[in-house]
């Protein structure tokens, strides 16, 4: 799963200019706008929160193209509210079906096994790429007591929370780009 | 976000709130980027709790219905469970990072929430402290001054030794009363002695004005020089003291003459009385 395969193929450049006047700043707003609103369907128990997040893009950059007015509510909302009305639209009907969680662990394809390895490497990479007070601090947050730490930091459980989140964003974002450059350097070992 | 928001937006994500209460929520989310990220990180820990068995038999039911019957969340607790692993495996590495000096800094320098409890405990200990340091320094002032006191007192018995006076009585030639050698009386001047008082009895002069006493040594070796002379009368009598600087008293045997004032006519002085002694510096 790359990035680049999520942004629009028919959205101009222009068109994300909505979200920022700066082309590389817009380019991470959409991204961050786009990882939003899968999380924000997933909440609504959408059946296919990637998909309805695109659908909800698509249709929303389509309408701005024939000059649909977001100056309102911003194009936070604007897009937000496409996906609302995608999960009314009946997104949400999907049979509920349990996953256990050990069942990867304990029944692993070895395309699977693989991929669970490299996304182990890529996380203990992106770990180690972080700052030591950040790193330090994930690590105590995951394996001590919490209430203890935000005492100790001065910090409101929410405060803390959010830190931590936004490190674990960091985490993530770099496992991704460790995982594509894996998949990369495999691809060009493929073909040749 | 406080508690009570916490536990209203715990139901959202566990899908527990009516549709009615919901709303509100789905509209902030669309509107307040910081709010939805507080309830991202809201997420986090409640798939975190899940792990670590934190959360109650109810909220674990419903976590269990939602989270993994959602392939999307799903991977989301799957990823919590490898990075949960990716620290335990980091922990290791990170605290041999940690050197003992930065433990102790972080240790004084982390805010605590006891610092009353901790100022209660030490605000006694320090009077008590600061109570004794004052009782010592009083302690130590008050033997100071004893000690500067016992410095004088040394001093001024050492000033008072150095200005030793001895008295000695002298009987009339002839008299055996003291200690005669060849019948003269014997002052024997001990080594510290600064002054020598020779004291003998006389008849009562009628005056104590316009007395004087010549020394004279028998071996010639001084001078003879004129001395005042005290004359205290008693009942019937009169005591005569001369002083005189034990240093002016080499070992030798002299004679005192106690005289009188000659009268205006005339030049000659009458001796009242005549005193031999020998000197033996101890």
């Amino acid at each position: 799963m790359t990035d680049d395969r999520d942004l629009p193929r028919q959205t101009p450049t222009d068109l994300l200019i909505i979200l920022d006047p700066d082309p590389d700043r817009a380019e991470l707003a959409y991204r961050d706008l786009r990882r939003e609103l899968v999380r924000f369907l997933e909440w609504q128990r959408c059946a296919e929160p990637e998909e309805a997040a695109q659908e909800a893009l698509a249709r929303g950059f389509k309408r701005i193209v024939e000059g649909a007015d977001t100056s309102t509510s911003g194009p936070r909302s604007y897009f937000f509210g496409i996906a609302k009305n995608l999960v009314r639209e009946g997104w949400r009907s999907r049979k509920v079906e349990l996953l256990d969680p050990a069942d990867l662990e304990r029944h692993p394809s070895s395309a699977r096994h693989i991929e669970q390895v490299e996304a182990r490497m890529a996380l203990a990479e992106a770990l180690g790429h972080l700052g030591a007070s950040e790193r330090r601090l994930i690590i105590r947050y995951y394996t001590e007591d919490r209430v203890a730490l935000c005492q100790e930091l001065g910090l409101t459980a929410g405060g803390l929370r959010v830190m931590v989140h936004r490190i674990r964003r960091k985490i993530d974002d770099a496992a991704r780009t460790e995982d594509r450059r894996r998949l990369g350097a495999q691809g060009s070992a493929a073909v040749d | 976000m406080n508690r009570d928001d916490e536990s209203v937006l715990t139901r959202y994500l566990l899908g527990d709130l009516p549709l009615a209460d919901q709303a509100p929520i789905d509209e902030r989310l669309a509107r307040d980027a910081s709010y939805f990220e507080s309830l991202c990180a809201l997420e986090d820990e409640l798939i975190l709790k899940w792990h670590r068995g934190e959360l109650s038999d109810d909220e674990s039911r419903l976590f269990t219905l939602t989270y993994l019957s959602s392939p999307g969340r799903h991977a989301r607790v799957w990823s919590t469970h490898e990075l949960i692993d990716a620290i335990e495996r980091a922990k290791p590495a990170q605290q041999a990072r940690v050197s003992i000096w930065s433990r102790v800094g972080r240790w004084f320098t982390a805010p605590r929430l006891a610092p009353q409890f901790a100022l209660a405990v030490l605000a006694p200990v320090l009077v008590a402290v600061m109570g004794l340091a004052v009782y010592r320094l009083n302690t130590v002032m008050s033997q100071l001054k004893r000690a500067e006191r016992d410095n004088v007192e040394l001093r001024q018995q050492n000033a008072a030794a150095q200005r030793l006076a001895i008295a000695f009585t002298l009987s009339p030639v002839g008299e055996r009363s003291q200690e005669a050698t060849d019948g003269t009386n014997v002052v024997r001047i001990p080594r510290l002695a600064a002054e020598v008082w020779l004291q003998f009895q006389i008849a009562d002069p009628g005056t104590t004005a316009g007395f004087d006493a010549v020394l004279e040594s028998l071996e010639r070796t001084r001078a003879a020089t004129s001395r005042p002379a005290r004359v205290g009368r008693t009942d019937a009598a009169a005591l005569v003291t001369v002083t005189l600087a034990a240093a002016d008293l080499p070992d030798g045997d002299y004679v005192l003459r106690l005289r009188r004032a000659p009268v205006p006519s005339s030049d000659i002085r009458d001796i009242v009385a005549t005193r031999a002694f020998r000197v033996i510096h101890e």
